[in-house]
């Protein structure tokens, strides 16, 4: 099971965990123990993750753009965005950069002839610009243009990604939105569902108060032996669970005692001539406390 | 009546008796959680907790003294002065020496360690027992961790010993010497009061295996575990009165019969 394990994860060797200033040594080796059939096309920075990133924000052009290439042997053409490649890099169609290699036999593809192969040359961003056609003001005529740079902004649903997509327009000019490529469109295979099935409403609420799936059937639907079910706690491990009691000492229990026998004591009763008396002695105070506000009211 | 001002102490430079316990009150202490029947369970069930929480909590720093009786006394600091007036750090450790107190009551000698204080405080008291079962909360609070367990096992004790022997001995039916545990158990169906010769712990046994024939009979199931959640609060009566239902033959669990 060794070849498993994720034990010595840790000191295998990760490039990004590399120091900056040792990478230069690691890039030198990967050119020079790669075979040039292999080796990758781009620079390759080996801190960053180069997976081809989901987000269209992020991939700036997807597949059908049509592209302009402003830098390197093939200045000037007009080609279209086949795929995305690893690296931020863009596989161009047949008018895009290209690169002649030997491949040895031992790997060569089925029908191949020559040791000689011409594959495509991915180009990276700062290569290309896009391509679109705008109505020109004056003369009211399209007209196509490569944009300098695009921006992304705001959000909408797009039926043929079947994703939200923001909006692509011309940088600095919100009016000019570029509409992103329509994408090969997908069949439905054997065991897809269609999608008026799918949307197809069967279940209501009809109480918030009462369940509608039988408690018998709840466990065909959650998880019974889920990891995550712990279970109810029973008598005897609420019992592990709890410490035992402190005995009350003889003090304390004589305290509750009497506290108990004075609790059961009938409350003291005031007559109406205590009543009467503790009245008088308010009323004194009362014409006590007036006599001083007149005096303070004269000063 | 009393004029505009009053004391009821006279004006005294120093400050009040008694200790603070300022290490001990600012303790940090969790709350425990309270479970209940049918609560979800934690991921982790400890074995039972054998005494009660102190209410302070264990002390973090100088833990000699969550095992020893230290009067709520701990390590303290401050300078050593030479006569030139030059300040180095020291520190005055308490006055612990390790001592085997008699309990009265448990029977035995504890050994453990204790400060000269409460040695001359167990001796004030009059016995370490009545050190350690003294209610005032400055009392409590100097016991700490190792004062409450031994006031635990103490208040147990007495608690023990303050309930009336109701066994007594007798003879079996096989002959041997035997003890009533239960004496005057009335049951329903069975003719005048019994006297069982088995504890609390055992006739529970007996009832398990009656009760599994019985469920058994009935195509259920029953363990160990759902035995003990369903039966373990019958007091003697209930649990004869359930052996009863199923036809026990109650001679083998009573005196002989002279």
């Amino acid at each position: 099971m060794s070849y498993l394990t994720k034990a010595g994860e840790r000191f295998r060797l990760d490039l990004k965990r590399i120091p900056k200033h040792r990478l230069p040594y690691f890039e030198k080796l990967q050119r020079e123990t790669q075979p040039p059939f292999i080796r990758p096309q781009l620079e390759v920075d080996l801190h960053a993750d180069g997976a081809v990133p989901e987000d269209p924000k992020k991939l700036k052009y997807l597949v059908g753009d049509r592209v302009l290439i402003v830098k390197g042997a093939k200045t000037g053409n007009v080609c279209k965005i086949s795929r995305h490649v690893e690296h931020g890099g863009y596989i161009l169609d047949e008018n895009g950069p290209s690169t002649t290699v030997v491949v040895p036999k031992q790997f060569w593809t089925e029908g191949q002839r020559s040791h000689v192969v011409t594959f495509p040359k991915p180009v990276t961003e700062d290569q290309i610009k896009l391509i679109t056609q705008i109505e020109d003001d004056v003369t009211h005529e399209t007209k196509t243009v490569a944009v300098e740079n695009v921006e992304f902004k705001g959000t909408y649903y797009d039926e043929d990604y079947k994703k939200e997509m923001p909006y692509r327009m011309v940088y600095g000019d919100d009016d000019l939105v570029i509409p992103w490529p329509r994408p090969t469109p997908k069949e439905d295979g054997p065991l897809s569902t269609e999608v008026n099935t799918v949307r197809e409403r069967t279940y209501f609420v009809e109480s918030v108060i009462k369940d509608d799936i039988p408690s018998d059937a709840l466990d065909s639907i959650r998880k019974k032996h889920s990891k995550w079910r712990r279970g109810k706690l029973t008598k005897t491990e609420v019992k592990r669970l709890t410490p035992p009691e402190m005995p009350l000492t003889e003090t304390k229990k004589a305290y509750l005692a009497e506290r108990e026998a004075k609790k059961q004591q009938p409350r003291a009763l005031i007559t109406d001539e205590m009543k009467a008396f503790l009245g008088k002695k308010v009323r004194e105070h009362e014409v006590k406390v007036i006599k001083q506000l007149e005096e303070l009211q004269d000063l | 009546m009393l004029g505009p001002l009053s004391f009821s102490r006279s004006f005294s430079s120093t400050s009040a008796v008694g200790k603070t316990y300022a290490h001990v009150v600012s303790r940090r202490v969790a709350r425990r959680q309270e479970y209940n029947v049918g609560d979800e369970k934690p991921k982790h069930i400890p074995n039972r907790q054998l005494t009660p929480d102190y209410k302070w909590g264990e002390s973090s720093f100088f833990a000699r003294s969550n095992r020893g009786l230290f009067g709520g006394s701990f390590i303290k600091s401050g300078n050593q002065i030479s006569e030139m007036g030059n300040k180095s750090r020291r520190f005055w450790r308490p006055n612990a020496h390790k001592k085997t107190l008699w309990s009265e009551v448990l029977n035995r000698g504890i050994t453990c360690q204790v400060t000269a204080k409460v040695l001359k405080t167990i001796d004030k008291s009059g016995g370490l027992d009545n050190y350690l079962i003294k209610e005032k909360s400055a009392r409590v609070k100097e016991l700490g961790p190792f004062g409450w367990k031994l006031r635990f096992e103490v208040l147990k004790k007495l608690e023990q010993n303050s309930k009336p022997a109701d066994s007594q001995k007798c003879t079996l039916k096989d002959g041997s010497e035997g003890t009533i545990y239960f004496s005057g158990v009335k049951v329903d169906g069975i003719d005048g009061p019994l006297d069982i010769t088995l504890g609390r712990r055992k006739l529970l046994n007996e009832l398990y295996v009656a009760e599994k024939r019985e469920r058994q009979a009935l195509g259920e199931k029953l363990n160990g575990k759902q035995f003990h959640d369903e039966f373990r609060e019958l007091s003697a009566q209930e649990i004869c009165q359930k052996l009863a239902s199923y036809g026990y033959d109650f001679t083998s669990i009573t005196p002989a019969q002279v």
